[in-house]
């Protein structure tokens, strides 16, 4: 196995040892990103020498008996709406590539930078972040690693497939209405959406800033927590985030799941899915000892409150663009966006007071059982290009109902790792496991006992 | 919650938006599903004392 293909915290360890270099790992990566991209197209842009010279300074640190940080030379890969130093933050979308370059990296990235790793480049992404499929009308679809044919899921699709094929041991993703979970499901990753508020979005194009996530993408649960780890922290720069002691993951990753009560959510999490999903709901229950079934009420009513917050919020962020430069959007975003202006204020305030209500639902779930169980998405992945799929008997259409249930899950802000499953075609299929806000830790640790038992796993039948 | 062309006109003015004839079916198709969901979301009976969630905070802001 090529040195950039291993696990983060075996690089690190790698690293700061002194048995292998940053600027080797880099290369590796680079060479691999050369080889697997033109086929893929999960990077949008690729930063050859800023690796270099990052990866150089790790090495130089290391040398100097200094702690080069506890993600020392890992390649990582952020979806382009992340900014980045001398480079346009494009969000998917061709009239941002109008703007200057960034003067800096903002705040997520220069995280990541301080901890050791090291910034590969950026990752294709729908456009404007709305989308769940990363098939881009400007830069192109980004392809699946388990199936070139089948998409990745999106928006952060550049982001999953650059970890689902090794190419990068890490990724940064975002998540408005599943935009890291879907593609986790995928793509066959890891992926935590974590608490809104946790994480600051600081030097991000925002979607929707008042659903916008975001979080990482990895191979492992270790690896997972530990970039989790290195991005807490609040920043006042983000009117969500919330001013929270940083809690790390990593340590408590082993510590079993002694005593957990988990829940399988029925009713909406269940009507629509796949045999394939409900399977992969059914092995992580079973892995979890004795579940119950719990009813979220009014999922469809959230599903449907997410999507117009979503859709308005969007449209308004994106106005001035609609009236000035229509033709330069990706047709689908463009008539979204235009309905989202259409659509009566009324409705959102509706909405709003909605959630308030659903979030009380779910804390009541929380009072009864501590993690809860549901399909990331209905099915594996639909094939590039495909229109409509199947759901209930009905056909309806893909790009629509992908984000099924997840998005009533993050309308209300609740943390979430995606756990990876593999269907008996060897196709992966994730696993929500939702905890209460803020128990991001408690996720992880669920995901990681569940890898432990070798029930979930980013590497596919015969990897 | 209309959807036809003459809402669209009236609905996309109040907007500020004046959506080219090229886009109006494309935009009239993705009218059709977000009204079903407002639909749904105005369905749902609330309390009086529900506020929204939308968040708006002082926070940092000192008086000057």
């Amino acid at each position: 196995m090529s040195q950039h293909a291993l696990p983060a915290h075996e690089i690190a360890a790698k690293v700061k040892a002194g048995e292998i270099t940053a600027v080797a790992v880099a290369q590796a990566a680079l060479a691999d990103i050369g080889s697997q991209n033109p086929a893929l197209n999960c990077f949008t842009t690729i930063l050859a020498d800023r690796a270099l010279k990052d990866a150089r300074a790790v090495d130089a640190k290391v040398k100097a008996g200094q702690d080069p940080g506890p993600l020392a030379g890992v390649p990582f890969g952020v979806k382009d709406l992340y900014d980045v130093e001398d480079v346009v933050t494009l969000a998917g979308s061709k009239i941002l590539a109008d703007n200057p370059p960034q003067p800096a990296d903002g705040l997520p990235v220069a995280r990541l930078k301080a901890a050791g790793a090291v910034l590969l480049g950026c990752c294709n992404m729908d456009e404007f972040a709305y989308g769940f499929s990363t098939e881009n009308m400007h830069y192109g679809a980004t392809r699946n690693p388990r199936d070139p044919a089948r998409i990745t899921g999106g928006s952060s699709g550049g982001s999953a497939a650059a970890v689902g094929a090794g190419m990068v041991a890490l990724s940064m993703g975002s998540d408005t209405n599943g935009s890291i979970r879907v593609p986790a499901s995928f793509c066959g990753i890891f992926g935590l959406k974590p608490t809104y508020g946790r994480l600051p979005r600081t030097g991000s194009f925002p979607f929707v800033p008042d659903l916008d996530h975001i979080g990482p993408f990895a191979r492992s649960t270790a690896d997972l927590a530990l970039a989790y780890d290195v991005l807490q922290g609040f920043d006042a720069s983000d009117a969500a985030c919330v001013d929270r002691p940083v809690e790390p993951a990593s340590a408590g990753l082993r510590n079993g799941i002694a005593g957990l009560k988990a829940g399988v959510l029925d009713g909406w999490f269940e009507s629509g899915a796949s045999d394939d999903a409900l399977d992969a709901v059914a092995r992580v229950a079973q892995a979890l000892g004795p579940t119950r079934k719990v009813t979220l009420e009014h999922a469809d009513v959230a599903r449907s409150a997410a999507f117009c917050i979503t859709c308005s919020t969007g449209s308004a962020l994106h106005l001035e663009r609609l009236k000035a430069r229509p033709q330069d959007f990706d047709f689908a975003t463009r008539d979204r966006f235009y309905a989202g202006a259409l659509l009566p204020a009324m409705v959102l305030v509706r909405a709003q007071r909605f959630r308030r209500r659903f979030l009380e639902q779910a804390l009541k779930l929380f009072g009864e059982v501590d993690v809860l169980l549901a399909p990331a998405t209905p099915n594996v992945a639909p094939f590039i290009g495909q229109k409509m799929m199947m759901l209930n008997g009905v056909e309806v259409s893909a790009r629509a109902n992908i984000g099924l249930y997840t998005q009533p899950i993050s309308f209300i802000g609740l943390p979430v790792v995606t756990v990876p499953l593999w269907t008996k075609d060897g196709l992966p299929i994730g696993v929500q496991i939702i905890a209460p806000p803020w128990a991001e830790a408690m996720a992880l640790q669920v995901a990681a006992f569940l890898e432990q038992q070798g029930i979930v796993s980013a590497k596919g039948p015969g990897a | 919650m209309a959807d036809t062309p003459m809402d669209l006109d009236t609905l996309a003015k109040l907007a500020g938006l004046d959506i080219p004839q090229e886009y109006r079916d494309g935009v009239t198709e993705q009218l059709a599903p977000l009204m079903a969901r407002a639909k749904e979301v105005m369905s749902v009976p609330l309390p009086d004392e529900l506020e929204p969630a939308a968040i708006f905070t002082l926070r940092g802001v000192s008086a000057p």
